[in-house]
Order: structure tokens, then C-alpha cells, then sequence
């Protein structure tokens, strides 16, 4: 019995080192022994006394966001996961409910829209298909002192969106064993019967999470001068027409894997001398390639491009038949 | 059939006995009683706060807890070398400077009573086996060595604070 003792101690001992704070746990007895050693009559005696006192329980919730940045979404994306962390900062076990509101920012916005919560079972920090849905007073999330959880609010982002817009998310928990001000006294209620006392979080935390719109936008712009062999602009046979596009990209964030791909036109022939230019260099495969990539087209591969990046300018030549 | 009532009758008189033991033992010389007791701060239905003093019943972590210990000598007979030792209870923390009286001389001991000194002579293991000076933290026991004899009729309270983790 000594020995499962002391290895309780050690495990607790090694328990409260790990966590934030030392608090002693709701219901943990403080006991209070004095001894009193005396001589009477030359005979050493000795006496002793005792008192002890019950830690009650102290209610005190913490919610924070847990993205280190604003989440990127697009327009029109669904189940987008704000990731929070709840946390139990009392000395004893709590249940929380946990809610979730809009928050308007100032500035340029969105609504998060079909809002949910889910438990972050997947542990990803995103929604997953088998993250658990949080059902108010159905499996509100019942936490250890310390003990926190990991919840994502998962919201759909409007078609009509705009670049650069916020959405805000707020994430409320509420201790279902005491909240109200500071000192609130719920008699009983604590664990093992121990009186809850709400502590200076009130029983009740929140924290707003941000997601913002980020996208890239195309504008697309192609022009055509036709050389005739004698020097003029007419369109005929042995003409050479050379085409100028013009791919502006524009928006907050960077589009991956961008292609530019134009076919030849029907009755010309690619002037392989002239090749390809971009931004007035020549390309050559795999950047920029005639009938490789694509049969009868030209093909320029961007890459990661931009919204800042500027106009991209592909000129190529065609000969007509 | 007799034994288990003999057993049962035990355990009354064990309880019984158990739940007057705060109060004091009486071996017939000295009445020992230890009394906590704390500052509550309470907040009316106006937000308006007032602390009362009240005895330890349900604590909070962070709470300071003043401990009373009252002796009378309730023999007719003088009582010297009195000494008086408490532990600090475990989960508390004790508060520096506040066991100081001057009716004894007070040393702690950071090594759960196998040596007793004054607070500037105590000093306590890092955890690289180095030593460093002890603080209020560390001490776990705390002896008073009252002076003089206690006549008939004296009685006296030493006391000292502590907080719960």
C-alpha cells in the first residue's frame, strides 16, 4: 500500500510539473498537524492538534485562436476551419459550451456562412471528413485541470467574395459548472461536492479567428499585325502575322501551374525562325514549345505567378499558306 | 455475534473521538488547538466587493491562509521547554516572515525536519547539486522554541500564513 502510494505521489508530482500551474486540485484536503513537545515536573511530554480545509474549485476558461496568420480562403469555398484551443485554467474537471458568432470587421468583409463547430478529431488543424460535430449540450467538451481541446469553426466563404475581404469568427466557451463575475459562488457544484467559485475569466473565454479572401484574377489580351510580303497589311498568302498576348494577372494571391496555350490558326504555318518570346526573351521547351505540349497550338508554362507579378507578354509567328 | 458488536462500538467511539480532534487532545497539561482561517472576499448582488474573515472550509488555490496555534497551560504545574513544531501543509506555500514572534525563536527546516536554522543560514539543492539560498517556498516545517517557563493559567497563540498552490 506504501508503495502504491508514493508512486501516486511521483505521478502526480511529475503531472504537476508538466502543467501550467501548480494549483492544488479541487477537492484535494489540506490537513494541518502541530506538535507540541514540553517538559512538566521534569517528564517530557508531548501533544499535538490538528485542522484541515477542502481546496474548492476555481472555474477559469481559456479560448484562444491558434492560426499563427489570417487563414486564406478563396470565394465560394467550403467547410474553410478556423482552428481555437479551449482551455480548462481551473484546478478541477468543467465542462464547457462552446458557441460561435460573426464578428463584423471594420474595413472590406465577408459573413462566414453554414458555420459549424467540429472537434479537430483528426488533429490536422483542418476540417476533415472525420472531425466530430459539436452538438451544444451534447458532447460539450468535458476537460481535466489543464486539459485543453482542439475545436475548428468550419464556415463557407460567399461566391461574391472580393479579394482581400475578412470574415471573422468569434468562438465562446462557458463553464457549465460556475460562470458570472469574478467571485461567483456556486455552492456545491464543484467536484466531489466542493463549492465552484468562478475566477477572474468569469467561467466564460472567447476568441476571434480571421479568415481572409485571397485570389488571383486574369485579364487576357491578344493582337494580331499582319506583314504582306510586298510591305503592306493585307492578309494574303505569305503574309506573316505575328501574335502578341498579353496575361495580367491581378489579386492577393499566387496562382500555381499557369498556362498559356494558343492554337495556330487554320491555313498558317508556326515560323520557327522567330520561335517564341516571353517578356521579349525566347522560350524553349519545356517553358515554351509548337506542337509538343499541345498538337497545332503554342504553349507557354508560367508556373507560379503572382497577383503582383505583372503583364506576361508571349509574341509568337505565324506565316499564312 | 459479540465481536462484531465489540468492533462496531470501536468504530463509533474512534469516530467520534476523530471528529472533536481538531479542537485539542487533553493530556491533562497543555489544551493544543490549530484554527485556519482566511480573508473572503465576497461581491454583493451590486458588485460591490467586502472581505470578512472566516475559517477554512472551502479554499481557493491562491487563497492566503492565516494558521492559529493557541496553547494554555490548563495544569497546575509550570511547563518549560516548550516546542512547538508544524509542517507546512502540503499544497501551501509558506509566506516569509510571517511565523516571527517574538514570544520563541523560530527556525525552519528545509529538509522535513531533520535540521532547523534561521533563514539566513538555510540553503537548498539546485537541481545540478549546487546549493542556493532557501526561500519561504522551500521551508516544510517550522519550529517555534517558546521562552521561558509557562506558568499555570498562560496561554498564547503562534501563528503563520500560507498559501494554496
Amino acid at each position: 500500500m506504501k508503495k502504491l502510494i508514493a508512486s501516486l505521489l511521483a505521478l502526480s508530482g511529475a503531472w504537476a510539473m508538466g502543467s501550467r500551474a501548480a494549483d492544488a486540485p479541487a477537492g484535494t484536503v489540506v490537513s494541518n498537524t502541530v506538535n507540541m513537545t514540553y517538559v512538566v515536573g521534569g517528564i517530557p511530554l508531548s501533544d499535538h492538534a490538528s485542522a484541515n480545509f477542502t481546496v474548492a474549485q476555481l472555474v477559469n476558461v481559456t479560448v484562444s485562436w491558434q492560426n499563427t496568420s489570417d487563414v486564406a480562403v478563396s470565394a465560394g469555398a467550403v467547410q474553410q476551419a478556423l482552428l481555437f484551443k479551449v482551455t480548462n485554467t481551473g484546478n478541477g474537471s468543467d465542462s464547457f459550451r462552446l458557441a460561435d458568432t460573426v464578428v463584423t470587421p471594420g474595413g472590406t468583409s465577408f459573413t462566414p456562412a453554414g458555420c459549424q463547430i467540429y472537434f479537430d478529431t483528426a488533429g490536422t488543424g483542418v476540417f476533415d471528413p472525420s472531425d466530430v460535430l459539436y452538438t451544444p449540450g451534447s458532447n460539450d467538451p468535458s476537460l481535466a485541470q489543464n486539459a485543453g481541446v482542439n475545436m475548428l469553426v468550419v464556415c463557407n466563404v460567399p461566391n461574391n467574395a472580393v479579394d482581400t475581404a475578412l470574415g471573422e469568427m468569434k468562438l465562446a466557451a462557458t463553464s457549465q459548472t460556475a460562470s458570472g463575475p469574478f467571485g461567483t459562488v456556486n455552492n456545491g457544484a464543484g467536484v466531489g461536492g466542493v463549492d465552484a467559485v468562478v475566477g477572474t475569466t468569469t467561467g466564460v473565454s472567447n476568441s476571434t479567428g480571421i479568415y481572409q479572401v485571397h485570389q488571383v484574377a486574369f485579364a487576357y489580351t491578344k493582337t494580331a499585325v499582319i506583314t504582306a510580303p510586298g510591305g503592306g497589311h493585307q492578309p494574303v498568302s505569305g503574309a506573316t502575322i505575328e501574335y502578341t498576348l498579353t496575361v495580367t494577372p491581378s489579386g492577393s494571391a499566387t496562382a500555381g501551374n499557369v498556362v498559356i496555350t494558343d492554337p495556330v490558326p487554320a491555313n498558317t504555318s508556326f515560323v520557327t525562325g522567330f520561335g517564341i518570346l516571353l517578356n521579349g526573351s525566347a522560350v524553349t521547351p519545356p517553358t515554351g514549345d509548337y506542337n509538343v505540349t499541345t498538337p497545332g497550338a503554342v504553349t507557354v508554362k508560367l508556373g507560379s505567378l503572382a497577383g503582383s507579378a505583372g503583364a506576361q507578354v508571349v509574341q509568337f509567328q505565324v506565316q499564312i499558306n | 455475534m459479540m465481536k462484531s458488536i465489540r468492533i462496531a462500538i470501536g468504530f463509533a467511539l474512534l469516530s467520534g473521538w476523530a471528529l472533536s480532534a481538531p479542537a485539542a487532545d487533553q493530556p491533562g497539561h497543555v489544551k493544543l488547538q490549530a484554527v485556519g482561517y482566511y480573508q473572503k472576499l465576497t461581491v454583493g448582488k451590486d458588485g460591490t466587493k467586502h472581505t470578512e474573515t472566516v475559517p477554512v472550509d472551502h479554499v481557493l488555490p491562491g487563497t492566503d491562509v492565516t494558521w492559529d496555534i493557541n496553547y494554555e497551560i490548563i495544569g497546575n504545574q509550570p511547563v518549560t521547554d516548550a516546542v512547538i513544531t508544524d509542517p507546512v501543509p502540503a499544497h501551501m506555500d509558506y509566506v516569509g516572515g510571517s511565523a516571527e514572534t517574538s514570544k520563541a525563536d523560530v527556525t525552519y527546516s528545509v529538509d522535513g525536519g531533520q535540521s532547523f536554522n534561521t533563514p539566513d543560514k538555510l540553503q537548498v539543492k539546485n537541481a545540478d547539486g549546487s546549493l542556493r539560498a532557501a526561500t519561504p517556498k522551500d521551508y516544510n516545517v517550522i519550529r517555534w522554541v517558546i521562552r521561558g517557563t509557562l506558568q499555570p493559567g498562560a496561554k498564547g497563540t503562534l501563528s503563520f500564513h500560507a498559501v494554496v498552490q
